[in-house]
C-alpha cells in the first residue's frame, strides 16, 4: 500500500511497518515466549494503551492504572488533513498509518458508506487557523532528526551515518520496529511544523513528547519528514471516494456526521468540538468480558455494529485474554510498579534504564550522538542518557520538574540527545513516587549550613582545583561554562540546585556503590576529613556564581588589569613587589607603567608591557603582593627628590623620616595622576607622563612655597643623576626631567 | 576580620523557625546587582541628596542613584562607579562635603571637583599606622565623633608581615590593635588599645564612639566597646606599643594574672575597661560586625537611638540598648532580624528610614546562599512585641516593652528565668561561660500602663552577664509572646 519498493526504504516514513497496532512498551518488553503471568502484565498495558478501558469500565481499584489515553484532538483536523485523507482515515486507519493503534469502526460487513461520508463532512468542517512556519532546511532537519533523540523511538533513515560515527563502523539492523510516523506525508507542512513544536496539543495522550525545538528547528524537521516519498492512492480507490479531488462541504451531512461520531463511539477516545459529551453507550464492564473465546474486539474477523477492529497480533490477543483472566488478582499498584507502568506508557525506557530494565537497544546507540568529541572517551556515559536508578534521592524536586516538564535542566552539554518535555499532568506523579521509592534507609547526614568555619567556600575551591590541596575535580568537570581540562563531564555550576546534598555526599563517598559503572573516581576513599571536605565543596558550589573559578580553570589573565579602551591610565593601590605595602601603581595605555610609594613619598619603579595581576589584591585571602607583569623593571634611586644644600640630614632618609608628608593625588581630565606632598613648607605636585614614543617618561614637578634660604636641590629619578639647585620665582618653581631606560 | 568559630546547630534550628515572625515586622529585600559587579559591600554612606555610596572590598566606591527603587530591573537602580583603585576600603562616611574611606594604609577623602560623578582627587586625610603586609591588618572607618574628630580602628596582625622585594617594613606593626584619632588639622594619635579585629565602628546618638570586636584570643565572646582615650579594651598583643612616646597607655604593658575572669580583670588589669555589652557566643552570634545607631526618629520602628549590630557568620542583625551607670555605658543586647543572604558587614539608614545592609563573607564563612550582596530592611509599620529596654536597677531590672503586656502573665515570676555568668580573660581562643548561677526573680511588678515591668532579683553580680528569658510574658489582648524573649544584660555596675 505504501509507495516505494519494499526493502529499499530509505526515509524514516518508509520504515518497515508492523501489521498490528504498535504499543511500544509492549513491543519492547513482551513476546510470545513469555510466561502467562508476565504476559498478562503486558495485556494490562494493552488494555490501557489501546483504550479498551474507555468503553469497558475497569474495576474501581484499577481505575488509576487503567485510565486509557486521550486520542488525537480533532479540533481543526480539516486544516491539517484534506477531505480525502480524512475519509481514508475513517475507512481504514491502517491504510494511511500502518501500525496505528486507531481501530477501524467501518471494517465490519455492515459498513455504511453513507455514514463514512457524513463523518467526513463533519470532520471536514473542523477548521482552524494554522500559523505559517518559517521555511525549513531539509538537510538541517535530517541532522536534527538523527541526533536529538527521534531515533530512540522512530526509525533512522536507512544507511544514514550519524555524525561522529567512526569510519568502518557498521550500523546494525534495528530490533524494534519504528513508532509509525507515515502520517507526516498527509499533513500540510505548516501543520506538521506546529505539531512538532507542541505535539501534546494535538496528541493529548502525551505519548509523543515535545523535543524543545525552536520554530526554525521544527520547520527544518518538518521539511525533512515531508521529503519522503508520498503515499500513492490507487486509482480505483480514488474513483470510489466521493469528491476525492473536488470536495464541497455539506452542512446537512456534517450535522449527520456529528451523530455518527457519537454513535460509533469516536467520542470515547477523541475530543472534538461540537460533539457534546453524550454518555457513550455503555459496553460491558472490563471484569465481565469474555476472555476465553475470541469474540467482539478480539474476534478473528471484524464484527458488526460499533465494535472497533484493531487488527491485533496473536500475541496481543493472548496478552489481553490473560490480563482479563488475571484481572481479579490485580492488587494495588506498588510504588515500583507505578513507576514502571508510567515509564512503559511514556516509553522512558527508550532512553533510560532503571532497576536494570530498559535503555536504548544497542543498534540505536550510535544515534545518541555527542557534541563534543572529547565525550567519546567516556564510553556509554558520553552519549547515552543517564540511568534513572536512585533519581528520586539524587535530584531535587525542583530539578526533577525542570527535567520532566520545564526548561534548562540539561547539564550534559556534550550529549546531543535532548531530554523530551512531558506534561505535569501526565508524569507529575512520578516525582513523588521516585522520592518515596528511592529513599535511603540509613540516611546520609550532611551539614550544609555554611556555619562551621571549616565550611568556608575557599577551602572548597582549593579542593576543586589543580594545586597542592586540590583533588583536581576540574580535570573532568567544567564550571560556569568553562570547559574542564580533560574529558567533558557534567558542568557543576548547578550542583546545589540540582542535587540533594545527601546524595552528593553519598556519591562522593562511594561512587560505584551509588551510581554503578560511573566514571567518577573514589576521590574520598580513606581521606580522613572526607565529611568536612564534601561540605566545603558544597559551600563553594553554593556560592559558585559569586566565586572565582578553581585553579586550573582560571585563565592566566582573568585578573590582569588592563587600561581601558578610552585611553585613561589605571591607578591602582596595592601591595607591590619592588615597592611595598603602600604602592600606587599607574598603568598607561601604551604599555608603560610606574609606581609611587605612598610610604616613602616617591616614585619607586617603572616597567614596560603588561601592568598588574589583581588577584592577590581583589580575591586572595592572604593578600599576596602583586608583581609588575611586564618586563624591564627599573628601580629608581633610593633618594628623595628634594633636599637642603646646607643641611646635614643623611640623604638615605626617606619619606616621613626625611620630612615628606604624603597628601594624595589629583586626576586630570585624562585620568593622569599628579601626586601631592609637602616638604619644608613647600607644596609639591609631581607627575609623570609617557614620552611620545613610550621610551620613557617626562616628569614635571611644580613647587609652591619658598626657599627658606638654606638652598634647595633637586635630584632626578635615575640612579646616579646629579643634584641641581632649585630656583623659586614668585613662590613657584617648575622642574622637568626625562627618564628613559 | 573574623575569628574561628564553631556552630551551634541546635540553636540555629530554633532561630530558623522564628524568621517568619520577624518578616511580618521587618521585610528584607535583596538588591539586584549589575552583572559582573562583585559587590562585597564593606562601607555604606548616604549622600546629602539621598543617594547611597557603597565601598566594595576590591577597591571601588559605587553610587546607587536610586536606593529606594524596588523594581527587579537592575537598570532602574542606576549604579555608577565613583572611585576605583583603592586598597580594600572598609568603611565609608560622608563628612564635610566629601566621602571618606579607610584603605589599608590611609584614610582618604574622595573629591569630585568637576562634579561629573567620578572622583578626581584622592586626598590623604590621615595616615600613620604600620602595614607590614599581613593579610589580617585590616583598618576600619573612619567615623567622626561629636567634636568632629576623625577615628579609625586597626586590627592586630596575625603572624608576620610580607617579605616584599624593596620593602623593609615587614616587622613593623606600629599601632596594630589600636584606635586612633585625628583632630581637625592635627595628626593621627593613638587613643586606646586592646583590639583584635574591630570591624564595627560608629557613633551612638550623642556622638560617642563605639566598636565591636571578634571572639578569639583575649576575647571569649563578641564585645561592644565604648572607645575613648587612655582605655585598654583587652587584647594584649596591642600593648607592645603601649610605651611608645605617643601612647596614652604608658606603664600598662604588664603581664596579666593567669586564670582570671573578665569580671576580675576589671580590678586586676591596668586600664582595662570591660565591654559595655557582651554578645554571648552562639546565643547572640559568633562575630559582631558593623554598628549603626537608629537616628530615623521612628521611621524604622520603636527603637529610636538604639544601636543595631551586624553578625558575620550567622548572617543576622541584633539590637542594643545602652544606659550609663556610674559614669560608664552598659546595657543589653537582643536578637532583632535574621535571614540575611550572607555575612553582614555594614548597615546604613536611607532617608526614608529603611536600613541598607552590606554583605561579604570572603575569607570566612556565613549562613545564607550568597558570598556578598546588598539588602534592604524595611519596617512594615506593624508593632513587634519586644523588650525595648532593659535597665539596671539597684534591686534588679526594669523591662520596658514596645506594647502593653498582659498583666497576669507579666506579673508572674514564673514567666521569667535568669542566669548570670562571666568569661575567662585568657590568651587561649574564645572561652566558655564561667561561674554560671541562677538569678532568682523575686517579684515582677507591672506598671499601671502595662508598658513596663520591674523585676526584683536576688543574687545580682557585678561584672557578669545577666541572661533573661521572658518566655511567659504575653502581649495584652492576645496570646502572643515576645518576638524575641531573650535579653543579655552586661551588668558591669549595679546602680545605687
Amino acid at each position: 500500500m505504501l509507495g516505494g519498493a519494499a526493502g529499499v526504504s530509505a526515509h524514516p516514513a518508509q520504515a518497515e511497518p508492523v501489521d498490528y497496532p504498535l504499543v511500544v512498551g509492549f513491543e519492547r518488553f513482551y513476546s510470545v515466549d513469555d510466561d502467562e503471568d508476565y504476559l498478562a502484565e503486558g495485556g494490562m498495558l494493552l488494555l490501557n494503551e489501546l483504550n479498551c478501558v474507555r468503553c469497558h469500565t475497569p474495576p474501581e481499584k484499577l481505575k488509576s492504572r487503567l485510565q486509557g489515553r486521550q486520542a488525537t484532538n480533532l479540533e481543526g483536523v480539516a486544516s491539517r488533513l484534506d477531505a480525502l485523507d480524512i475519509e481514508l482515515m475513517i475507512r481504514n486507519p491502517r491504510f494511511v498509518k500502518r501500525g496505528t493503534i486507531m481501530p477501524s469502526l467501518f471494517a465490519g460487513p455492515d459498513r455504511d458508506l453513507g455514514e463514512i461520508k457524513a463523518l467526513k463532512h463533519y470532520l471536514a468542517s473542523q477548521k482552524e487557523v494554522v500559523e505559517p512556519m518559517p521555511k525549513g532546511d531539509e538537510e538541517a532537519g535530517q541532522v536534527l532528526y538523527h541526533e536529538i533523540g527521534c531515533v530512540a523511538c522512530h526509525a533512522p533513515e536507512t544507511d544514514y551515518r550519524p555524525q561522529g560515527l567512526l569510519e568502518g563502523t557498521e550500523l546494525e539492523l534495528l530490533g524494534l520496529p519504528s513508532v509509525p510516523l507515515s502520517m507526516v506525508d498527509r499533513y500540510s507542512i505548516d501543520a506538521l511544523g506546529r505539531f512538532l513544536l507542541q505535539p501534546q496539543h494535538l496528541r493529548p495522550s502525551g505519548r509523543m513528547p515535545g523535543m524543545k525545538l525552536s520554530e526554525q528547528e521544527a520547520a527544518n524537521l518538518a521539511a525533512y519528514l515531508k521529503s519522503g516519498p508520498q503515499i500513492k492512492i490507487p486509482k480505483e480507490l480514488l474513483s470510489e471516494i466521493d469528491g476525492a479531488n473536488d470536495f464541497k462541504l455539506d452542512a446537512k451531512l456534517a450535522e449527520q456526521g456529528r451523530k455518527v461520531f457519537l454513535e460509533k463511539k469516536c467520542v470515547a477516545c477523541h475530543a472534538a468540538p461540537g460533539a457534546e459529551k453524550l454518555a457513550v453507550k455503555v459496553a460491558k464492564k472490563l471484569a465481565d468480558l469474555e476472555f476465553v473465546k475470541k469474540v467482539g474486539c478480539l474476534a478473528d474477523v471484524p464484527s458488526v455494529g460499533a465494535v472497533p477492529w484493531y487488527y491485533l497480533d496473536q500475541v496481543q490477543i493472548k496478552a489481553i485474554q490473560l490480563a482479563l483472566k488475571n484481572l481479579f488478582k490485580q492488587g494495588d499498584e506498588s510504588l515500583v510498579q507505578q513507576i514502571d507502568h508510567t515509564m512503559m506508557r511514556y516509553d522512558c525506557y527508550a532512553c533510560h534504564t532503571r532497576d536494570g530494565k530498559g535503555g536504548p537497544e544497542t543498534s540505536r546507540e550510535p544515534f545518541f550522538g555527542v557534541r563534543d568529541i572529547g565525550a567519546m572517551s567516556l564510553g556509554r556515559w558520553g552519549n547515552l542518557p543517564p540511568p534513572l536508578d536512585l533519581v528520586g534521592r539524587k535530584l531535587t524536586r525542583n530539578w526533577l520538574e525542570k527535567m520532566l516538564w520545564g526548561h534548562g535542566g540539561e547539564v550534559r552539554p556534550y550529549v546531543s540527545t535532548r531530554m523530551p518535555q512531558f506534561r505535569k499532568a501526565d508524569v507529575g506523579h512520578l516525582i513523588v513516587a521516585f522520592e518515596k521509592a528511592d529513599v535511603k534507609e540509613e540516611p546520609v547526614e550532611i551539614d550544609v549550613s555554611g556555619l562551621p568555619s571549616y565550611q568556608r567556600g575557599h577551602y572548597g575551591r582549593d579542593l576543586m582545583g589543580i594545586n597542592k590541596k586540590g583533588l583536581g575535580c576540574v580535570n573532568c568537570h567544567g564550571l560556569k561554562g568553562v570547559k574542564s581540562l580533560g574529558a567533558p563531564v557534567i558542568d557543576l555550576s548547578h550542583t546545589v540546585e540540582r542535587l540533594r546534598p545527601e546524595y552528593f555526599k553519598e556519591l562522593l563517598l562511594d561512587p560505584q556503590g551509588t551510581n554503578p559503572g560511573t566514571l567518577m573516581p573514589p576521590m574520598f576513599l580513606q581521606r580522613k576529613k572526607a565529611n568536612q571536605e564534601i561540605e566545603q565543596l558544597w559551600t563553594y558550589l553554593k556560592e559558585i556564581d559569586q566565586r572565582r573559578l578553581p585553579d586550573g580553570l582560571l585563565k592566566g589573565d582573568d585578573y590582569e588589569v588592563k587600561p581601558d579602551k578610552d585611553g585613561r591610565p589605571i591607578v591602582f593601590r596595592t601591595f607591590l613587589e619592588g615597592v611595598g605595602t603602600q604602592a600606587i601603581a599607574v598603568g598607561f595605555p601604551g604599555g608603560i607603567n610606574v609606581a609611587f610609594d605612598a610610604e616613602e613619598v616617591r616614585w619607586k619603579i617603572a616597567w614596560r608591557g603588561k601592568f598588574i595581576d589583581a588577584l592577590g589584591t581583589w580575591d586572595d585571602r592572604y593578600c599576596t603582593p602583586a608583581v609588575p607583569l611586564g618586563e624591564k623593571v627599573e628601580s629608581f634611586a633610593a633618594a628623595m627628590p628634594l633636599g637642603l644644600q646646607t643641611n646635614g640630614i643623611p640623604v638615605k632618609r626617606l619619606g616621613s623620616q626625611a620630612g615628606f608628608k604624603m597628601q594624595g593625588f589629583h586626576l586630570d581630565k585624562q585620568g593622569v595622576p599628579t601626586f601631592l606632598y609637602q616638604w619644608q613648607g613647600i607644596s609639591i605636585e609631581d607627575s609623570l607622563e609617557p614620552l611620545k614614543d613610550n621610551k620613557g617618561f617626562k616628569r614635571t614637578l611644580v613647587l609652591k612655597g619658598a626657599d627658606s634660604g638654606k638652598g634647595i636641590y633637586f635630584r632626578g629619578l635615575k640612579q646616579g643623576t646629579k643634584k641641581q639647585a632649585v630656583k623659586f620665582e614668585n613662590g613657584k618653581a617648575v622642574i622637568e626631567e626625562e627618564i628613559t631606560w | 576580620m573574623v575569628k574561628q568559630c564553631t556552630a551551634l546547630m541546635v540553636l540555629l534550628m530554633g532561630w530558623t523557625t522564628l524568621q517568619a515572625g520577624e518578616d511580618e515586622f521587618y521585610q528584607l529585600t535583596p538588591y539586584p546587582l549589575p552583572t559582573g559587579l562583585k559587590l562585597e559591600a564593606s562601607g555604606l554612606a548616604v549622600l546629602p541628596d539621598g543617594k547611597l555610596a557603597v565601598a566594595i572590598r576590591k577597591g571601588e566606591v559605587w553610587i546607587l542613584q536610586n536606593p529606594t527603587e524596588t523594581s527587579k530591573d537592575v537598570k532602574k537602580y542606576q549604579w555608577k562607579r565613583f572611585a576605583s583603585g583603592l586598597h580594600e576600603p572598609l568603611g565609608l562616611t560622608w563628612h564635610d562635603g566629601a566621602l571618606y574611606t579607610t584603605q589599608r594604609s590611609e584614610v582618604t577623602r574622595l573629591e569630585d571637583h568637576d562634579a561629573d560623578g567620578v572622583a578626581d582627587a584622592y586626598l590623604t586625610a590621615a595616615k600613620g599606622w604600620a602595614v607590614s603586609g599581613n593579610y589580617h591588618e585590616y583598618a576600619y572607618g573612619p567615623v567622626f565623633d561629636a567634636q568632629g574628630n576623625l577615628w579609625v580602628t586597626l586590627n592586630i596582625n596575625m603572624g608576620g608581615g610580607q617579605k616584599i622585594k624593596g620593602f623593609s617594613g615587614a616587622e613593623n606593626f606600629r599601632w596594630r590593635g589600636w584606635s586612633m584619632r585625628q583632630k581637625s588639622g592635627g595628626e593621627l594619635e593613638p587613643m586606646s588599645a586592646g583590639f583584635r579585629s574591630p570591624i564595627g565602628l560608629a557613633t551612638n546618638a550623642v556622638g560617642d564612639i563605639f566598636a565591636t570586636d571578634q571572639q578569639g584570643n583575649w576575647w571569649a565572646a563578641g564585645p561592644l566597646i565604648h572607645v575613648r582615650k587612655g582605655v585598654f579594651h583587652g587584647h594584649q598583643d596591642s600593648l607592645r606599643d603601649a610605651d611608645l612616646p605617643e601612647s596614652p597607655l604608658k606603664g600598662v604593658a604588664v603581664k596579666p594574672p593567669k586564670g582570671i575572669t573578665t569580671a576580675q580583670a576589671i580590678k586586676q588589669v591596668k586600664a582595662y575597661v570591660p565591654p559595655a555589652v557582651w554578645f554571648p557566643y552562639n546565643k547572640m552570634g559568633n562575630s559582631t560586625t558593623g554598628i549603626r545607631c537608629d537616628r530615623t526618629g521612628g521611621k524604622f520602628g520603636p527603637f529610636a537611638d538604639q544601636l543595631f549590630v551586624g553578625e558575620f557568620t550567622m548572617s543576622f542583625i541584633s539590637r542594643v540598648f545602652l544606659e550609663k551607670v556610674k559614669g560608664e555605658y552598659q546595657g543589653a543586647c537582643f536578637r532583632f532580624r535574621q535571614g540575611m543572604q550572607s555575612a553582614v558587614l555594614q548597615m546604613e539608614y536611607l532617608p526614608d528610614g529603611s536600613m541598607v545592609i552590606g554583605e561579604s563573607n570572603r575569607g570566612w564563612n556565613s549562613l545564607g546562599t550568597r558570598s556578598y550582596g546588598l539588602e534592604r530592611l524595611t519596617w512594615t509599620g506593624k508593632m513587634p512585641f519586644e523588650i525595648k529596654k532593659m535597665e539596671a536597677r539597684p534591686q534588679g531590672f526594669r523591662l520596658t516593652f514596645t506594647k502593653p503586656v498582659e498583666a497576669k502573665s507579666a506579673a508572674d515570676v514564673k514567666s521569667y528565668a535568669m542566669i548570670s555568668y562571666t568569661y575567662p580573660y585568657q590568651q587561649a581562643y574564645g572561652g566558655d561561660e564561667l561561674e554560671t548561677k541562677q538569678v532568682k526573680i523575686v517579684t515582677a511588678k507591672v506598671s499601671s500602663d502595662g508598658m513596663s515591668v520591674m523585676l526584683q532579683c536576688a543574687g545580682l553580680r557585678e561584672g557578669y552577664v545577666h541572661e533573661l528569658h521572658a518566655d511567659g510574658v504575653k502581649a495584652k489582648g492576645g496570646s502572643a509572646g515576645l518576638l524575641h524573649p531573650e535579653a543579655f544584660y552586661t551588668l558591669n555596675a549595679i546602680p545605687e
